[in-house]
């Protein structure tokens, strides 16, 4: 695993995970920090930060080198511990380095990573196919070469022939989703709120920088929006955690009485989990207390296969009582 | 007792602030006060108008604290909240200076240190 958190980050119903990663024979996770994924991993190796690593950055324009500034002692970049296991998997590896392989990268700008190093960054020269508008009326995005879009008719294809080839609608079109007040009625009645959420912080990114103290400062407790209206029907005030609750469970949440939020519906902070508490299981640095993904059920992708009921689940609130819990 | 009057201040342009706190962030970096102690702190205002519209906006607020980074403007830097403004918010220079700038557009308030 590198650096990737699935039970406090992006897995839906992470007890699930958490019983996959146990029936591993071996685990290695590679990361910037201790999360409660890592407590799963026989091994963890520490990963190198964008300020400890060589490397180039390619999507997109310019063209960039990324330059170590610093070292910390027993961490790596993720590319030298991926490269070291490629040269295992495959002995006659076309890269004899990390370095080669920037350089295969960098070969159609005619530059190596040396190179590119001096010069730190660099726009595509004028005419590169990599850069400039109304590439289809000069023939540039088909393997043909002709004039158009890359599409079977060459045109911009807003009712798309190949989605129809594949059995999917092939023009735009409204699905409902799986878990609302118009699919599932019956639990609606019971959970007459829609759960949203994914709303980003100011502080964090997804579930990353929770032990920085700077940043917690600025937002400290994992939060549900709600709108005032909602809130005053349900009995809870700004600043009291309530409990967010769906067919999958219960999860403590910190309420945030806005504007923001429609009265129909509530948002609900995600990536949360506590690095300055316990570690080790059945804690998990308090994993399974305010994650929202606990919430989310698994396996409802649209018939694309693409999508899940991240912004329209539905839910109850109810405050917590400290002396009954 | 020093009776002084600043001579140096911000002009606060809060139509544009995004509540992001990174002004929060650059003071807190830049000196060491103990948590919840910022030279300048973000405040989020919601209202209903009289006529039943909703209205919600940001005021990065400078507080008791604030010493406007003198330590940075004496190099010729700007103080650390109004380098860190990604939406270009605050304007450091002297009060008699901003003072000409404001009610150019609406939203601006000009802000003189203790």
């Amino acid at each position: 695993m590198q650096t990737g958190n699935l039970i406090a980050g992006i897995g839906f119903e992470p007890k699930k995970w958490r019983e996959a990663l146990k029936k591993l024979d071996f685990v290695v996770a590679v990361d910037l920090f201790m999360t409660p994924t890592t407590q799963f991993a026989d091994v963890v190796l520490p990963a190198a930060t964008f300020l400890e690593k060589d490397s180039v950055r390619s999507w997109w324009v310019p063209l960039q080198s990324i330059n170590k500034a610093m070292s910390v002692e027993g961490c790596k970049p993720d590319v030298e511990i991926n490269f070291e296991l490629a040269k295992r998997f495959d002995p006659k590896l076309k890269w004899k380095s990390v370095e080669g392989l920037f350089d295969d990268i960098l070969k159609n700008s005619g530059m190596n990573f040396k190179e590119l190093r001096e010069k730190q960054w660099a726009l595509p020269p004028e005419g590169n196919p990599s850069a400039p508008y109304h590439r289809h009326e000069k023939g540039l995005l088909r393997k043909d070469g002709q004039p158009g879009f890359a599409t079977p008719s060459g045109k911009m294809e807003l009712y798309s022939s190949l989605r129809e080839e594949w059995g999917l609608e092939p023009l735009p079109h409204y699905e409902e989703p799986p878990f609302t007040a118009i699919s599932r009625p019956d639990l609606a009645e019971k959970y007459p709120l829609i759960l949203s959420t994914g709303r980003r912080s100011f502080a964090f990114f997804n579930a990353e920088h929770r032990m920085i103290p700077w940043l917690r400062e600025l937002d400290p407790d994992p939060t549900v929006e709600i709108h005032p209206e909602t809130a005053s029907s349900l009995g809870v005030s700004d600043g009291e955690w309530v409990w967010v609750e769906n067919w999958l469970g219960k999860q403590k949440f910190k309420a945030k009485v806005t504007i923001a939020v429609l009265p129909q519906m509530v948002m609900v902070a995600h990536g949360w989990w506590f690095p300055e508490e316990e570690g080790a299981e059945p804690s998990l640095f308090g994993a399974w207390k305010s994650n929202v993904n606990q919430l989310i059920p698994m396996g409802s992708q649209g018939k694309d296969g693409l999508g899940s009921p991240l912004k329209n689940l539905l839910c109850r609130i109810y405050k917590v009582h400290p002396e009954a819990e | 007792m020093n009776k002084k009057k600043p001579e140096f201040g911000l002009l606060i342009d809060y139509e544009y602030c995004t509540g992001c706190h990174a002004c929060e962030l650059a003071c807190a970096q830049e000196y060491t006060h103990k948590v919840g102690v910022r030279g300048i702190k973000v405040f989020e205002v919601e209202q209903t108008r009289p006529d039943g519209s909703e209205y919600l906006a940001y005021f990065p607020f400078p507080t008791e604290t604030c010493l406007l980074c003198p330590h940075l403007t004496r190099e010729g830097f700007e103080p650390a909240c109004v380098k860190h403004c990604m939406a270009a918010c605050m304007k450091y220079g002297r009060i008699e200076d901003l003072a000409k700038e404001i009610g150019v557009k609406p939203r601006m308030v000009l802000w003189g240190p203790r």
